[in-house]
């Protein structure tokens, strides 16, 4: 069972880069943990049907962000390191956020609105999330 | 490594020329697309690569500097028409590529008709388009050549066909060799790609490496394609 | 080499057989009425039409077989595999001529073999014939003119419908032509030195066997063969070195 969300790659990104991230999202969710064996380069490119040349840069990417590790006639493996999940979650929110505020700006909003909404839907959720709980118990 | 290297490559047909001043150079270890439309000259290229068409002008040279007989030895085509009698069975176009062609490795063989799903007492006559397009594919890939080119491995392709050879061209593994594909479909290929040419009317108008489309462009490779051809009309 | 042919050969498997099963019957046809007109050849020329239609009709069923089997070569799809293959030029040539040889010329050699037989059977009879005048010879060439003639005609008639099964490999009228001309010109040493079908023919090889002792059918066939040979070398060759669009 492949821990990696399978197809659907936006074309006008670097594959690689993608890869990379579904790579740090299965490790932010807990799919994949420090010291599990991923699949070789020639297994992902045909699971993902993309080029072999395209992973072997994400992995060599991966491998120098210390993400992962190859051991000769082995395979490759998340790196057995406990704080990476914690450490790829603040890339990632970094990222993400990031992202989000250069297209709020984008679209003419001002920190303060953002701020506002921000809050407003969190709010929200927390509420849905609470309905949950108590639905549950 | 270069593998290949075509210089000035002229071709007509009678009444029509194909090939207007080919140039390019193929690189070992990569899947290089060849793009254009239906009239470009794709599978004229592509015959002309494999030695069953002779160029008017031009020079080809092929992987080591191998000529003449030993040139084919270098490449392995899978033509744009079945080449197979209707009569034969699966097993039957293995055993006669076998006989036809001493780089023929049956351990590879066997892995791509597993791959493709291959059934070996299958009768051609009886396999529909995407079956028999993925047996030609499996024997065009059991040879163990420099370079493979693929001529419209997808055009008019079932899903689950299409699954299949996609799967099996990213499964080669391509360490002193390369594969030229040529579509006009550019959709369905956009991840498998190292890089692209465009080809038309007989000359190649662009060449890129994906990646760095998408990194420098932030584009599709569709997207460029259509770009490039809209100013070529 | 064996599994090319055997898989090469496979298509055509029903009109070999139907051609060979065709040549022993017209063999029988014009080997009778050879045999009725050595024996009674005067105003015999009836048996001597029929057995020069015969023969005629052997040599059409034996070149549309080398025609089909020179296509299947040549020509898409199955062209491919001889052109695409790195195997050496010699090696190439030799499967291909070969396997029109062996295929193709089937019906041909079942005609000769009949021919063998009948000239060595003739000349052993030492009872037979009569003096061989002017009138027999000019018969046997005129007879060798008409089935030239009928040959010819088959071809164009092939070249103007231009069926699958007559188009050249190759594009162009003139590539078809010098193909043909290979082809009909091979029959042609077949037809002249093949003393198949007429009671003057026979009379003529069976004179010179019992003459000099020397079995004159013999000679012919293998003159013939090696005209086939030598031909069809030329032919393939030819059409390999040509600038052949598939």
């Amino acid at each position: 069972m492949l821990p990696l969300e399978v197809g659907g790659f936006d074309e006008r990104i670097p594959i690689y880069r993608q890869i990379i991230d579904r790579f740090s999202q299965s490790l932010v969710r807990g799919t994949l943990v420090p010291g599990d064996r991923i699949p070789s380069i020639r297994e992902l490119a045909i699971d993902l049907k993309v080029n072999a040349n395209t992973i072997q840069r994400a992995y060599q990417e991966m491998e120098r962000d210390a993400m992962i590790y190859s051991r000769r006639g082995t395979g490759y493996f998340i790196m057995n390191d406990n704080e990476l999940p914690n450490r790829v979650k603040g890339a990632m929110v970094r990222e993400t956020t990031s992202r989000f505020l250069q297209e709020m700006y984008a679209l003419g909003f001002s920190g303060e609105d953002i701020l506002t909404e921000v809050e407003r839907q969190m709010r929200g959720k927390e509420s849905e999330h609470d309905t949950a709980d108590h639905q549950g118990a | 490594m270069t593998l290949l290297t075509i210089r000035g490559l002229e071709k007509s047909y009678p009444g029509k020329k194909a090939l207007h001043g080919v140039d390019l150079t193929l690189e070992s270890g990569k899947i290089i697309g060849l793009l254009g439309p239906n009239t470009a000259g794709k599978t004229t290229l592509l015959k002309t690569i494999a030695g069953l068409l002779r160029p008017d002008r031009g020079e080809i040279i092929y992987p080591g500097g191998a000529v003449g007989r030993a040139a084919k030895g270098t490449v392995s085509l899978l033509p744009d028409i079945s080449i197979f009698p209707a009569w034969m069975r699966v097993r039957d176009a293995f055993a006669y590529f076998q006989a036809m062609y001493p780089d023929y490795a049956p351990e590879k063989a066997k892995e791509m008709q597993e791959l493709l799903g291959l059934i070996m007492d299958s009768s051609i006559h009886a396999m529909s388009k995407g079956m028999q397009e993925r047996l030609a594919l499996g024997l065009t890939f059991s040879r163990l050549v420099a370079l493979y080119l693929l001529d419209e491995p997808l055009g008019g392709i079932d899903p689950l066909g299409k699954h299949k050879i996609l799967t099996s061209i990213v499964s080669m593994d391509l360490e002193q060799s390369s594969i030229l594909l040529s579509t006009h479909l550019v959709k369905d290929v956009e991840t498998i790609f190292d890089r692209i040419l465009f080809l038309s009317e007989g000359k190649i108008i662009y060449t890129g490496t994906c990646e760095e489309i998408r990194e420098q462009q932030g584009k599709t490779v569709e997207q460029v394609y259509v770009e490039v051809f809209d100013h070529v009309n | 080499m064996l599994t090319e042919l055997k898989y090469a050969a496979r298509p055509y498997l029903s009109q070999r057989v139907i051609a060979i099963a065709a040549t022993i019957v017209l063999n029988l046809i014009f080997g009778l009425c050879g045999g009725t007109g050595v024996y009674g050849y005067a105003g015999n020329i009836t048996a001597v039409a029929l057995s020069a239609l015969a023969l005629c009709a052997v040599f059409v069923v034996n070149v549309i077989a080398d025609l089909g089997a020179i296509r299947t070569l040549f020509c898409a799809p199955a062209g491919y595999f001889y052109a695409l293959t790195p195997q050496p030029r010699w090696r190439v040539l030799l499967s291909r001529v070969i396997f029109i040889l062996v295929w193709d010329n089937v019906t041909l050699y079942i005609a000769l073999a009949g021919l063998l037989v009948q000239t060595s059977l003739l000349a052993n009879a030492s009872a037979i014939v009569g003096e061989i005048s002017n009138s027999d010879v000019w018969l046997a060439v005129l007879l060798a003119l008409y089935y030239a003639l009928v040959l010819l005609a088959v071809f164009f008639a092939a070249a103007i419908a231009k069926g699958p099964l007559f188009r050249a490999p190759g594009r162009g009228f003139l590539g078809f032509l010098v193909f043909c001309a290979v082809i009909y010109a091979h029959s042609l040493l077949n037809l002249v030195l093949t003393p198949l079908s007429s009671a003057s023919h026979y009379g003529v090889f069976t004179t010179i066997t019992i003459q000099t002792g020397v079995n004159a059918g013999m000679i012919g066939f293998l003159i013939l063969l090696v005209a086939e040979l030598v031909a069809l070398f030329c032919a393939t060759a030819y059409l390999m070195e040509r600038k052949v669009n598939l």
